[in-house]
C-alpha cells in the first residue's frame, strides 16, 4: 500500500508539502515511483534537480531512494540515475547536478524510485532547471537579466530625447 | 509614434524555458491539487 497527497501539516516553505506513505517493502526501488511527466531536456546540457525533504521521525531516521529521469521513448533511455539517503528529520535540501548525455533529448520522466523503504517522508519545493544550482531563477525573481533588454533600451532612448 | 514591444517570451517560442528557470509546476504543492492529491505528480506501482 502506497500514498501520495498534499499535506499542510508541514512545509518546508508556505503551507504545503507532498508526503509519500508506503506500508510494505518491495524487492526493488523501482516497484514504486512517485514522478512528474513530459519535462522537456536538451542534448548534452547541465541540469539540476533539487529538492527539500525530512523523513518521518515516527518511522525512522533515514530511508533510501533513487533519483530518476527517463526519456519517454517506447525504449526509455535512463538520462540520470542516482541513489541518495534522505537522512534528516527535519527539513533539508538534496541538489543533483548532471549531464543529459549526447543524443538524448525530448521530454523525460523526473522520478523518485522509493520501492526499497517504507519510511514515510516529505517533499517540497521540487525544481529542475538548466544549469548549475546557482544558475536558479528563484521564485518571484524576474527570468530575465534586464540589460540590453528591450525596456532598458527604451528607458535609454527616452533619456536621450 | 507608435512603439511595439515583441516580448522576449514570443521570441523564444512557446515552452522555451530561461536557464535557470523552473521546469516543473506545483513544485511547492500549494496549488494544483485535487482533494489532497497533487494535480502534476503520479505514483504508480511497477510490481
Amino acid at each position: 500500500m502506497y500514498r501520495l497527497i498534499t499535506d499542510d501539516s508541514t512545509a518546508h516553505n508556505s503551507t504545503k508539502s507532498a508526503k509519500i506513505t508506503q506500508s510494505v517493502v518491495s524487492v526493488n526501488a523501482s516497484n514504486i515511483k512517485v514522478y512528474y511527466n513530459n519535462v522537456p531536456i536538451e542534448k548534452d546540457t547541465i541540469y539540476t534537480l533539487a529538492f527539500w525533504a525530512k523523513v518521518d521521525v515516527l518511522e525512522g531516521k533515514q530511508r533510501e531512494l533513487d533519483v530518476y529521469a527517463q526519456t519517454l521513448d517506447d525504449i526509455p533511455k535512463v538520462v540520470f540515475l542516482r541513489t541518495i539517503t534522505l537522512d534528516s528529520v527535519d527539513w533539508k535540501e538534496y541538489v543533483n547536478v548532471f549531464t543529459v548525455p549526447k543524443g538524448v533529448e525530448g521530454n523525460v520522466m523526473i522520478s523518485l524510485l522509493v520501492g526499497l523503504s517504507n519510511v514515510d517522508f516529505w517533499i517540497d519545493d521540487f525544481r529542475f532547471f538548466e544549469g548549475e544550482p546557482t544558475d536558479e531563477i528563484k521564485a518571484g525573481e524576474t527570468p530575465v537579466n534586464p540589460t540590453n533588454k528591450i525596456p532598458v533600451s527604451w528607458g535609454q532612448i527616452k533619456s536621450l530625447r | 509614434m507608435n512603439i511595439i514591444i515583441i516580448s522576449s517570451m514570443f521570441m523564444l517560442g512557446a515552452g522555451a524555458f530561461f536557464r535557470g528557470e523552473n521546469r516543473i509546476g506545483n513544485s511547492t504543492f500549494e496549488d494544483d491539487f485535487v482533494g489532497d492529491l497533487p494535480l502534476k505528480w503520479g505514483i504508480e506501482s511497477g510490481g
